[in-house]
Parts: C-alpha cells; sequence; structure tokens
C-alpha cells in the first residue's frame, strides 16, 4: 500500500539520503529481528511488514537525516512496540486471518493416509493429552503449555523473568505431573499415539 | 510418551482449540506486557496460559518478540539495574548538595546527552526535577516525557540542564515514566539521550 509521507519530509533532505539515514539507523534492529527468525506462525511478511511500519514512524517523527541519524536503538525499540501494539490491534479489528492456522499442525502430512483405527488411537491421545493438561495445578500448567507450543525453557525463563533453574524446575515436575496423569487415563510409556 | 511425541500431538490441541473468533483471547496490550514482562506475573501467567493452547496468540506473542529486537532481559538484572540506578541517582544528589553550583557539576563531556536523574524507583514526593548533564556548544534542549505506554506528556524547549515540571502535569505513584533530551549543537548536529525509565514509588 502505498504511504503517503508529508511534504516537509523532503524539504530536509534528498529522499534517497533520507532512505539511506533510515537504513543505517534500522540496521542492527533488522538484523535482531532477522536473526530471531520465523517460529510459531510469525512469517517473514509480518517481519518485513514491521520493518516497514517502524521506517515509516521513524521518518515521519523524525523528518532529517540528521536526526534519524542521532536516533538511539531504545527509541527504534520504543517504535517497534508500538508499532507492533498497533498492527496487532489493526488485525484483529479487520478480522484479518494474519495468523497461519493451518500451519503445520501434525495433523494431516501430504502422502500420509492414516488407517481408521490409527486415526482413532490419535484422536484418543489428543483429546487425553488435552484432558491431562487442563487438570494440571494452575502454578503449573501455564509453563507446560507453552512448552508444549514450542517454547523451550530458556525461552520461557525470558517471557516470565524467572531464572532458567526455577523455570527447568517447575517444567520439570509439571511434565512429571502430567506423565503420571497420562498414565492414569491409559497413556503410560509406550502407549504412544502413532 | 517422548516430548517431541507430546508436542506434536499437542499441536492438534491448540489447532483444534484456536478461536476463530477473538473474544476470549488476552488483549494484544496484555500479549505485550508478557514479552515486556510489565504487571503482575499471575497476569502474564494467566495470559500465557491461554497463549499456550491458542494459534492466533502465539503468532501475536511472536510478532510483540520480534519487536523487542532480542530475548527479554532478565527481571532479576533489571532489579540490580535499577537498585545500581538509585545508589546513582542518591550519589549523584549528594554530590550535587556538596558542591553547590549545578552549573559547574553539570558542564557536559564528550559527545552523549546524558541523563542524571530521575532514573529507577523514587519515593513520590522525590521528584525535584529533571537534571541532565551539558552538552558542549548545545544553544538549546528538547525536553520529552512519555508515559508508560509511550505516550508525550510533556514536551518542551529550554537552554538550561534542569527541568521543573509545571503543576498541569500530574505524575501518578506506581506508574512507568520515560524521559529523553536532545540537544543541538552549534553546527545543527542534534545529539540525543537515550530515554531513562523512572516510577514515583509510594511509601
Amino acid at each position: 500500500m502505498p504511504v503517503h509521507l508529508p511534504v516537509r519530509t523532503f524539504s530536509a533532505m534528498p529522499p534517497d539520503a533520507l532512505s539511506r539515514a533510515l537504513d543505517v539507523a534500522l540496521a542492527r534492529y533488522a538484523r535482531l529481528v532477522r536473526r530471531i527468525g520465523c517460529r510459531h506462525g510469525f512469517t517473514a511478511s509480518d517481519a518485513d511488514e514491521l520493518l516497514q511500519e517502524v521506517r515509516i514512524r521513524l521518518w515521519r517523527a523524525l523528518e532529517s537525516g540528521e536526526k534519524i541519524e542521532a536516533v538511539s536503538s531504545s527509541y527504534i525499540y520504543r517504535t517497534a512496540m508500538s508499532a507492533a501494539l498497533d498492527l496487532v490491534r489493526g488485525r484483529r479489528r479487520r478480522r484479518e486471518e494474519a495468523i497461519r492456522l493451518d500451519r503445520p499442525s501434525g495433523e494431516v502430512r501430504l502422502g500420509e493416509s492414516p488407517g481408521a483405527d490409527l486415526a482413532l488411537d490419535r484422536d484418543e491421545a489428543v483429546a487425553r493429552i488435552a484432558q491431562a493438561v487442563d487438570e494440571l495445578p494452575a502454578a503449573r500448567r501455564p509453563v507446560v503449555r507453552i512448552y508444549l507450543a514450542g517454547y523451550n525453557h530458556q525461552e520461557i525463563a525470558g517471557l516470565l523473568g524467572w531464572s532458567e533453574a526455577k523455570t527447568r524446575n517447575l517444567l520439570y515436575r509439571g511434565l512429571e505431573d502430567l506423565r503420571n496423569r497420562l498414565t492414569a487415563l491409559g497413556l503410560g510409556p509406550g502407549k504412544g499415539a502413532s | 510418551m517422548s516430548d517431541e511425541e507430546l508436542r506434536r500431538l499437542y499441536a492438534v490441541v491448540v489447532a483444534r482449540r484456536t478461536p476463530a473468533r477473538r473474544e476470549t483471547c488476552p488483549s494484544p496490550e496484555a500479549l505485550q506486557s508478557v514479552v515486556e514482562q510489565v504487571g503482575p506475573e499471575q497476569e502474564r501467567l494467566a495470559a500465557l496460559d491461554h497463549i499456550g493452547e491458542c494459534a492466533a496468540c502465539q503468532a501475536e506473542l511472536e510478532f510483540f518478540r520480534m519487536a523487542l529486537g532480542e530475548p527479554p532481559r532478565h527481571r532479576r538484572f533489571v532489579l540490580v539495574g535499577l537498585a545500581a540506578a538509585a545508589v546513582i541517582v542518591l550519589a549523584a544528589t549528594l554530590l550535587w548538595r556538596r558542591r553547590g553550583s549545578p552549573a559547574d557539576e553539570l558542564r557536559g563531556g564528550g559527545d552523549r546527552l546524558e541523563l542524571v536523574a530521575p532514573r529507577g524507583v523514587l519515593a513520590s514526593r522525590a521528584l525535584p526535577g529533571f537534571t541532565w548533564r551539558a552538552l558542549p556548544g548545545a544553544s538549546g534542549y528538547a525536553f520529552e516525557l512519555l508515559d508508560e505506554r509511550d505516550s508525550p506528556i510533556y514536551q518542551a524547549t529550554i537552554s538550561d540542564t534542569t527541568l521543573i515540571l509545571p503543576d498541569s502535569v500530574v505524575l501518578v505513584a506506581d506508574r512507568g515514566y520515560s524521559w529523553r533530551v536532545r540537544g543541538r549543537r552549534p553546527s545543527g548536529d542534534i545529539v540525543a539521550s537515550p530515554f531513562v525509565s523512572f516510577s514515583l514509588h509510594t511509601p
């Protein structure tokens, strides 16, 4: 979508010089964003949209190459968080399918056609895992859920501001609790669904 | 059952439970709070409990993690940083009182614009003003104060290195604020300080 910038933006410095100043200011931040990579339904186009939005906001707010060159990483971070909030709000408002609900879930794979018995076993296992997780104590459940969703213990520690030792301990206890419940539900060791 | 097998089957749980409509999902602000580790831990745990079974919220959480640009700093380090900042503010205040003229002490150095106070957590009655070190040759400064949503609540242009907020600007205890100053050199170059955060604690 074309972005119409205010005329004053172009008066201070030639557009290519402004663009270069923005490239320099955003270079480190863009590297960080791309280094984190695309996971959990966040795609390369999402990263591009976020970076583009940050670029436009810096351009509009700072107006000149001199100011853009002097911008701090803290300012860029705040601009990015504000841009992310607005983008997420906008997507929800528009009810767009910004997220990939058809991401690989393990449910269907090309070339795979499980037999009826296997599918039944898997559905049963899925239902029991859902039940066992739901029944975990509230203090342990979020950590187990987010781990099963694909986050590792360092990421969970980072999200919660906990030490890795505390996170590992809670996660270990939570997973042990989950396995005990699964065993009680008939999904013990060696009973995994294929 | 291995962790990998558990995760593979749990992905089916997530796919089935992700709501088509987002009415039961945490707000975007709640997801942002999780990534920034802001707000009560119980609320962030409750949000995380939902995120763990909602693919839509996981994608949005990743949006905020991307915006953050790097894994969140550990809270322990943040607290250590706040404690260190409080010690620095205390030391700066004592030095200031002992030696008298702020103009002598706040004569700047180098190419950076350094903010002195406030920083970190302060007693709510202890906000004397905003102080920064002078930028050599600077003809004036632009002051910005933002609330915890990063919305500007006060901006001013000043030639001094200390600013007292007008009575019309009321800061609320136990909320976060940030501020920065930009100075203009005679050459026209702009030098900006980093944003510095502080909050006023109710005793």
